[in-house]
Protein backbone atom coordinates (compact mmCIF):
# COMPACT_ATOMS: atom_id res chain seq x y z
CA UNK A 1 0.00 0.00 0.00
CA UNK A 2 1.49 3.33 -1.05
CA UNK A 3 1.43 6.65 1.52
CA UNK A 4 0.96 9.57 0.12
CA UNK A 5 4.30 10.87 0.05
CA UNK A 6 5.49 7.84 -2.33
CA UNK A 7 2.41 8.55 -4.40
CA UNK A 8 3.62 12.69 -4.60
CA UNK A 9 7.12 11.57 -5.28
CA UNK A 10 5.63 8.83 -7.99
CA UNK A 11 4.33 11.81 -9.72
CA UNK A 12 7.14 14.43 -9.15
CA UNK A 13 10.12 11.59 -10.82
CA UNK A 14 7.22 10.80 -13.56
CA UNK A 15 6.32 14.36 -14.25
CA UNK A 16 10.46 15.43 -14.49
CA UNK A 17 10.58 12.24 -16.36
CA UNK A 18 8.14 13.24 -19.27
CA UNK A 19 9.50 16.88 -18.69
CA UNK A 20 12.67 15.50 -19.75
CA UNK A 21 11.35 13.62 -22.65
CA UNK A 22 10.13 16.96 -24.33
CA UNK A 23 12.61 19.29 -23.80
CA UNK A 24 14.60 16.32 -25.30
CA UNK A 25 12.08 16.00 -28.25
CA UNK A 26 11.76 19.77 -28.89
CA UNK A 27 15.61 20.26 -29.26
CA UNK A 28 15.13 17.45 -32.07
CA UNK A 29 12.62 18.79 -33.37
CA UNK A 30 14.64 22.49 -33.48
CA UNK A 31 17.59 20.34 -34.63
CA UNK A 32 15.50 19.20 -37.67
CA UNK A 33 14.41 21.87 -38.81
CA UNK A 34 17.68 23.68 -38.61
CA UNK A 35 18.68 20.96 -41.15
CA UNK A 36 18.37 23.42 -44.31
CA UNK A 37 20.09 22.01 -46.95
CA UNK A 38 20.30 24.66 -50.14
CA UNK A 39 18.28 23.84 -53.68
CA UNK A 40 21.70 23.65 -55.39
CA UNK A 41 23.15 21.12 -53.42
CA UNK A 42 21.09 18.29 -55.40
CA UNK A 43 21.51 17.41 -59.16
CA UNK A 44 19.22 19.66 -60.75
CA UNK A 45 20.61 18.38 -64.77
CA UNK A 46 18.76 15.01 -63.70
CA UNK A 47 14.39 14.53 -63.65
CA UNK A 48 14.23 14.25 -60.45
CA UNK A 49 13.33 16.59 -57.79
CA UNK A 50 14.60 15.68 -54.47
CA UNK A 51 15.62 19.40 -52.78
CA UNK A 52 11.23 20.05 -52.27
CA UNK A 53 10.94 16.08 -51.43
CA UNK A 54 13.70 16.52 -48.94
CA UNK A 55 12.13 19.69 -47.27
CA UNK A 56 8.75 18.11 -46.86
CA UNK A 57 10.49 15.45 -45.17
CA UNK A 58 12.35 17.40 -42.74
CA UNK A 59 9.31 19.10 -41.55
CA UNK A 60 7.22 16.40 -41.34
CA UNK A 61 9.55 15.62 -38.95
CA UNK A 62 9.92 18.69 -37.46
CA UNK A 63 6.28 18.59 -36.73
CA UNK A 64 5.64 15.33 -35.56
CA UNK A 65 8.67 15.70 -32.86
CA UNK A 66 7.27 19.29 -32.02
CA UNK A 67 3.63 17.58 -31.46
CA UNK A 68 5.60 14.69 -29.01
CA UNK A 69 7.11 17.48 -27.49
CA UNK A 70 3.79 19.12 -26.67
CA UNK A 71 2.50 15.36 -25.59
CA UNK A 72 5.54 14.87 -23.32
CA UNK A 73 4.98 18.12 -21.81
CA UNK A 74 1.18 17.44 -21.12
CA UNK A 75 1.51 14.30 -19.56
CA UNK A 76 4.40 16.22 -17.10
CA UNK A 77 1.92 18.80 -16.87
CA UNK A 78 -1.35 16.54 -16.11
CA UNK A 79 0.46 14.67 -13.46
CA UNK A 80 2.02 17.76 -11.46
CA UNK A 81 -2.01 18.67 -11.27
CA UNK A 82 -2.60 15.47 -9.63
CA UNK A 83 0.18 16.29 -7.40
CA UNK A 84 -0.45 19.43 -6.54
CA UNK A 85 -3.80 18.28 -5.68
CA UNK A 86 -2.56 15.42 -3.42
CA UNK A 87 -0.55 18.28 -1.90
CA UNK A 88 -2.68 20.86 -1.18
CA UNK A 89 -5.76 21.09 1.48
CA UNK A 90 -8.75 21.45 -0.93
CA UNK A 91 -10.70 18.54 0.05
CA UNK A 92 -13.17 18.83 -2.80
CA UNK A 93 -10.19 18.95 -5.35
CA UNK A 94 -9.12 15.75 -3.38
CA UNK A 95 -12.53 14.30 -4.05
CA UNK A 96 -12.48 14.83 -7.70
CA UNK A 97 -9.97 12.62 -8.10
CA UNK A 98 -11.38 9.79 -6.15
CA UNK A 99 -11.52 7.03 -8.14
CA UNK A 100 -9.41 8.05 -10.99
CA UNK A 101 -6.28 8.46 -8.89
CA UNK A 102 -6.21 6.02 -6.09
CA UNK A 103 -3.08 4.97 -4.14
CA UNK A 104 -4.91 3.82 -0.68
CA UNK B 1 33.50 7.25 -51.52
CA UNK B 2 36.99 8.39 -50.20
CA UNK B 3 36.93 12.20 -51.20
CA UNK B 4 34.63 14.27 -52.77
CA UNK B 5 35.49 14.96 -56.18
CA UNK B 6 36.25 19.00 -56.63
CA UNK B 7 34.43 19.99 -59.91
CA UNK B 8 36.87 22.68 -59.91
CA UNK B 9 39.66 20.44 -60.64
CA UNK B 10 37.85 18.65 -63.29
CA UNK B 11 36.76 22.10 -64.85
CA UNK B 12 40.57 22.63 -64.54
CA UNK B 13 41.17 19.41 -66.66
CA UNK B 14 38.60 19.98 -69.30
CA UNK B 15 39.90 23.43 -70.26
CA UNK B 16 43.85 22.15 -70.51
CA UNK B 17 41.96 19.18 -72.26
CA UNK B 18 40.32 21.87 -74.93
CA UNK B 19 44.05 22.78 -75.99
CA UNK B 20 45.20 19.08 -76.95
CA UNK B 21 41.26 18.66 -78.89
CA UNK B 22 42.21 21.98 -80.78
CA UNK B 23 45.26 21.03 -81.43
CA UNK B 24 44.21 17.81 -82.74
CA UNK B 25 41.37 18.98 -84.69
CA UNK B 26 44.21 21.45 -86.38
CA UNK B 27 46.31 18.11 -87.04
CA UNK B 28 43.57 16.06 -88.43
CA UNK B 29 42.17 19.04 -90.71
CA UNK B 30 45.67 19.53 -92.14
CA UNK B 31 46.06 15.62 -92.92
CA UNK B 32 43.03 15.63 -94.68
CA UNK B 33 43.15 18.94 -96.36
CA UNK B 34 46.64 17.56 -97.77
CA UNK B 35 46.10 14.02 -98.44
CA UNK B 36 48.09 12.90 -101.44
CA UNK B 37 46.17 12.97 -105.08
CA UNK B 38 45.25 9.61 -105.09
CA UNK B 39 43.37 9.37 -102.42
CA UNK B 40 39.65 8.04 -103.99
CA UNK B 41 37.27 10.39 -102.74
CA UNK B 42 34.92 7.45 -102.01
CA UNK B 43 37.10 6.14 -99.54
CA UNK B 44 38.00 9.47 -97.52
CA UNK B 45 34.52 11.16 -97.70
CA UNK B 46 33.05 9.14 -94.70
CA UNK B 47 36.15 9.62 -92.35
CA UNK B 48 35.72 13.71 -93.55
CA UNK B 49 32.33 13.30 -92.94
CA UNK B 50 32.14 11.87 -89.45
CA UNK B 51 34.86 14.12 -88.47
CA UNK B 52 33.57 17.21 -89.13
CA UNK B 53 29.98 16.20 -87.87
CA UNK B 54 32.30 15.43 -84.24
CA UNK B 55 34.13 18.60 -84.84
CA UNK B 56 30.44 20.41 -84.68
CA UNK B 57 29.21 18.12 -81.64
CA UNK B 58 32.39 18.89 -79.60
CA UNK B 59 31.16 22.12 -78.30
CA UNK B 60 27.68 20.77 -77.66
CA UNK B 61 29.53 17.75 -75.80
CA UNK B 62 31.78 20.29 -73.83
CA UNK B 63 28.92 22.28 -72.80
CA UNK B 64 26.95 19.05 -71.89
CA UNK B 65 30.25 18.47 -69.46
CA UNK B 66 30.04 22.04 -68.16
CA UNK B 67 26.33 21.70 -67.52
CA UNK B 68 27.00 18.19 -65.63
CA UNK B 69 29.46 19.25 -63.60
CA UNK B 70 27.68 22.68 -62.38
CA UNK B 71 24.33 21.76 -61.71
CA UNK B 72 25.60 18.04 -60.45
CA UNK B 73 25.08 18.85 -56.69
CA UNK B 74 27.56 19.50 -54.18
CA UNK B 75 28.46 16.17 -52.47
CA UNK B 76 30.48 17.65 -49.30
CA UNK B 77 27.51 19.60 -48.38
CA UNK B 78 25.15 16.70 -48.63
CA UNK B 79 27.34 14.81 -46.32
CA UNK B 80 27.62 17.43 -44.19
CA UNK B 81 23.92 17.62 -43.85
CA UNK B 82 23.74 13.44 -43.47
CA UNK B 83 26.04 13.65 -40.25
CA UNK B 84 24.30 16.79 -38.44
CA UNK B 85 20.93 14.76 -38.65
CA UNK B 86 22.68 11.37 -37.19
CA UNK B 87 24.71 13.84 -34.95
CA UNK B 88 22.07 16.56 -34.08
CA UNK B 89 18.94 14.50 -34.40
CA UNK B 90 19.22 10.65 -34.45
CA UNK B 91 22.20 10.64 -31.56
CA UNK B 92 19.70 12.72 -29.45
CA UNK B 93 16.52 10.74 -29.61
CA UNK B 94 18.51 7.38 -28.58
CA UNK B 95 17.90 8.42 -24.95
CA UNK B 96 14.47 9.85 -25.32
CA UNK B 97 12.70 6.94 -24.55
CA UNK B 98 14.35 4.75 -22.42
CA UNK B 99 13.46 7.81 -19.53
CA UNK B 100 9.59 7.17 -20.23
CA UNK B 101 10.71 2.76 -20.41
CA UNK B 102 8.82 0.14 -18.45
CA UNK B 103 10.69 0.16 -14.62
CA UNK B 104 11.76 4.09 -15.44
CA UNK B 105 8.29 5.16 -14.19
CA UNK B 106 6.91 5.07 -10.83
CA UNK B 107 3.24 6.46 -11.01
CA UNK B 108 1.92 3.83 -13.11
CA UNK B 109 3.04 1.55 -9.86
CA UNK B 110 1.42 3.70 -7.33
CA UNK B 111 -1.54 4.56 -8.28
CA UNK B 112 -5.14 2.66 -9.44
CA UNK B 113 -8.38 3.88 -10.47
CA UNK B 114 -9.84 5.45 -13.89
CA UNK B 115 -7.16 8.44 -14.81
CA UNK B 116 -4.00 6.21 -13.60
CA UNK B 117 -5.20 3.55 -16.00
CA UNK B 118 -5.49 5.76 -18.57
CA UNK B 119 -1.93 7.31 -18.01
CA UNK B 120 -0.84 3.69 -17.93
CA UNK B 121 -2.21 3.31 -21.50
CA UNK B 122 -0.47 6.24 -23.13
CA UNK B 123 2.70 5.21 -22.44
CA UNK B 124 3.23 2.41 -24.62
CA UNK B 125 2.58 4.37 -27.85
CA UNK B 126 4.03 7.62 -26.84
CA UNK B 127 7.39 5.31 -26.41
CA UNK B 128 6.57 3.76 -30.18
CA UNK B 129 6.45 6.95 -31.79
CA UNK B 130 9.40 7.70 -29.73
CA UNK B 131 11.37 4.74 -31.23
CA UNK B 132 9.85 4.62 -34.61
CA UNK B 133 11.16 8.10 -35.36
CA UNK B 134 15.03 7.29 -36.39
CA UNK B 135 14.44 3.58 -38.19
CA UNK B 136 11.65 5.26 -39.78
CA UNK B 137 12.50 8.60 -40.95
CA UNK B 138 15.59 10.09 -39.84
CA UNK B 139 18.05 7.87 -40.91
CA UNK B 140 16.36 7.27 -44.40
CA UNK B 141 17.02 10.86 -44.26
CA UNK B 142 20.26 11.07 -43.83
CA UNK B 143 21.04 7.23 -45.56
CA UNK B 144 19.61 9.31 -49.02
CA UNK B 145 21.84 12.49 -48.39
CA UNK B 146 24.69 10.21 -48.37
CA UNK B 147 23.53 7.96 -51.59
CA UNK B 148 22.83 11.00 -53.30
CA UNK B 149 26.21 12.63 -52.62
CA UNK B 150 27.81 8.90 -53.88
CA UNK B 151 25.94 9.40 -56.80
CA UNK B 152 27.09 12.63 -57.54
CA UNK B 153 30.96 11.34 -57.16
CA UNK B 154 30.02 8.64 -59.16
CA UNK B 155 29.23 10.97 -61.82
CA UNK B 156 32.11 13.03 -61.38
CA UNK B 157 34.74 10.08 -61.43
CA UNK B 158 33.00 8.79 -64.93
CA UNK B 159 33.54 12.18 -66.45
CA UNK B 160 36.97 12.46 -64.93
CA UNK B 161 37.92 8.73 -65.98
CA UNK B 162 36.39 9.90 -69.35
CA UNK B 163 38.07 13.60 -69.57
CA UNK B 164 41.30 11.32 -68.94
CA UNK B 165 40.75 8.71 -71.17
CA UNK B 166 39.98 11.31 -73.73
CA UNK B 167 43.05 13.09 -73.44
CA UNK B 168 45.53 9.91 -73.56
CA UNK B 169 43.76 9.19 -76.53
CA UNK B 170 43.88 12.83 -78.34
CA UNK B 171 47.72 13.05 -77.05
CA UNK B 172 48.44 9.53 -79.06
CA UNK B 173 46.56 10.39 -82.21
CA UNK B 174 48.14 14.00 -82.37
CA UNK B 175 51.56 11.76 -82.73
CA UNK B 176 49.96 9.28 -84.99
CA UNK B 177 48.76 12.00 -87.39
CA UNK B 178 51.88 14.48 -87.19
CA UNK B 179 54.45 11.05 -87.91
CA UNK B 180 52.23 9.50 -89.98
CA UNK B 181 54.20 9.13 -93.49
CA UNK B 182 51.80 6.85 -95.43
CA UNK B 183 48.09 7.17 -96.58
CA UNK B 184 46.58 4.35 -94.34
CA UNK B 185 48.41 5.08 -90.71
CA UNK B 186 46.83 8.75 -90.93
CA UNK B 187 43.70 7.63 -91.59
CA UNK B 188 44.41 5.26 -89.01
CA UNK B 189 44.91 8.34 -86.87
CA UNK B 190 41.60 10.17 -87.60
CA UNK B 191 39.06 7.19 -87.18
CA UNK B 192 41.29 6.57 -83.89
CA UNK B 193 40.30 10.31 -82.79
CA UNK B 194 37.06 10.23 -84.54
CA UNK B 195 36.68 6.52 -81.65
CA UNK B 196 37.88 8.50 -78.90
CA UNK B 197 35.28 11.75 -79.19
CA UNK B 198 32.81 8.97 -79.82
CA UNK B 199 33.58 6.98 -76.76
CA UNK B 200 33.65 10.43 -74.82
CA UNK B 201 30.14 10.98 -76.02
CA UNK B 202 29.27 7.55 -74.61
CA UNK B 203 30.77 7.71 -71.30
CA UNK B 204 29.05 10.94 -70.72
CA UNK B 205 25.67 9.98 -71.30
CA UNK B 206 26.43 6.44 -69.09
CA UNK B 207 27.48 9.11 -66.37
CA UNK B 208 23.80 11.14 -66.75
CA UNK B 209 21.91 7.93 -66.96
CA UNK B 210 23.33 6.74 -63.94
CA UNK B 211 23.25 10.21 -62.06
CA UNK B 212 19.81 9.45 -62.80
CA UNK B 213 18.96 6.22 -62.20
CA UNK B 214 21.00 6.74 -58.68
CA UNK B 215 18.46 9.97 -57.75
CA UNK B 216 15.44 8.06 -58.55
CA UNK B 217 16.71 5.03 -56.09
CA UNK B 218 16.58 8.21 -53.52
CA UNK B 219 13.34 9.27 -54.34
CA UNK B 220 11.81 6.06 -54.27
CA UNK B 221 13.15 5.54 -50.74
CA UNK B 222 12.17 9.32 -50.18
CA UNK B 223 8.61 8.74 -51.29
CA UNK B 224 8.05 6.10 -48.64
CA UNK B 225 9.54 8.07 -45.65
CA UNK B 226 6.91 10.66 -46.84
CA UNK B 227 3.76 8.36 -47.16
CA UNK B 228 4.76 6.13 -43.89
CA UNK B 229 2.59 6.96 -40.79
CA UNK B 230 3.50 3.94 -39.23
CA UNK B 231 2.90 4.94 -35.38
CA UNK B 232 1.31 8.04 -36.01
CA UNK B 233 -2.13 7.25 -36.71
CA UNK B 234 -3.66 10.74 -38.20
CA UNK B 235 -0.51 11.65 -39.55
CA UNK B 236 -0.02 12.81 -36.03
CA UNK B 237 1.94 12.16 -33.25
CA UNK B 238 -0.29 10.02 -30.68
CA UNK B 239 -2.52 12.00 -28.25
CA UNK B 240 -1.55 11.47 -24.76
CA UNK B 241 -5.06 12.35 -23.14
CA UNK B 242 -5.56 10.62 -20.27
CA UNK B 243 -7.15 13.20 -17.23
Amino acid sequence: MATLKMAIDALNKDSQAWSTVSTGLSDCSTAAYDQDVSSGAFPINVPVELHSLYTSLQSKVGRLLSEGATESEAVADELINVRNILEGADEAAQQSIDGLWDFE
Amino acid sequence: MADDYTIYDILNFLNDLQGDIDEMQAAVNNALNNLPWWVPDWAIKPVYDEWNNLCDEWGAMIQDVEDLVDNVGEAWTLRAAAAAWRDQVDNKLTGIPGKVAPGQLSSDDVFSGVSASAYRGVIPNQTAAMNAVKPQYTSKIADGLDDVADAINKSLSTVQEALVALGVAVAGAIVAIAGAAAVIPLIGGIITCIGALATFAVKMMNAKDQLTTDTQTVQSAWDGVKTDWTNFDGEKWPQATFA
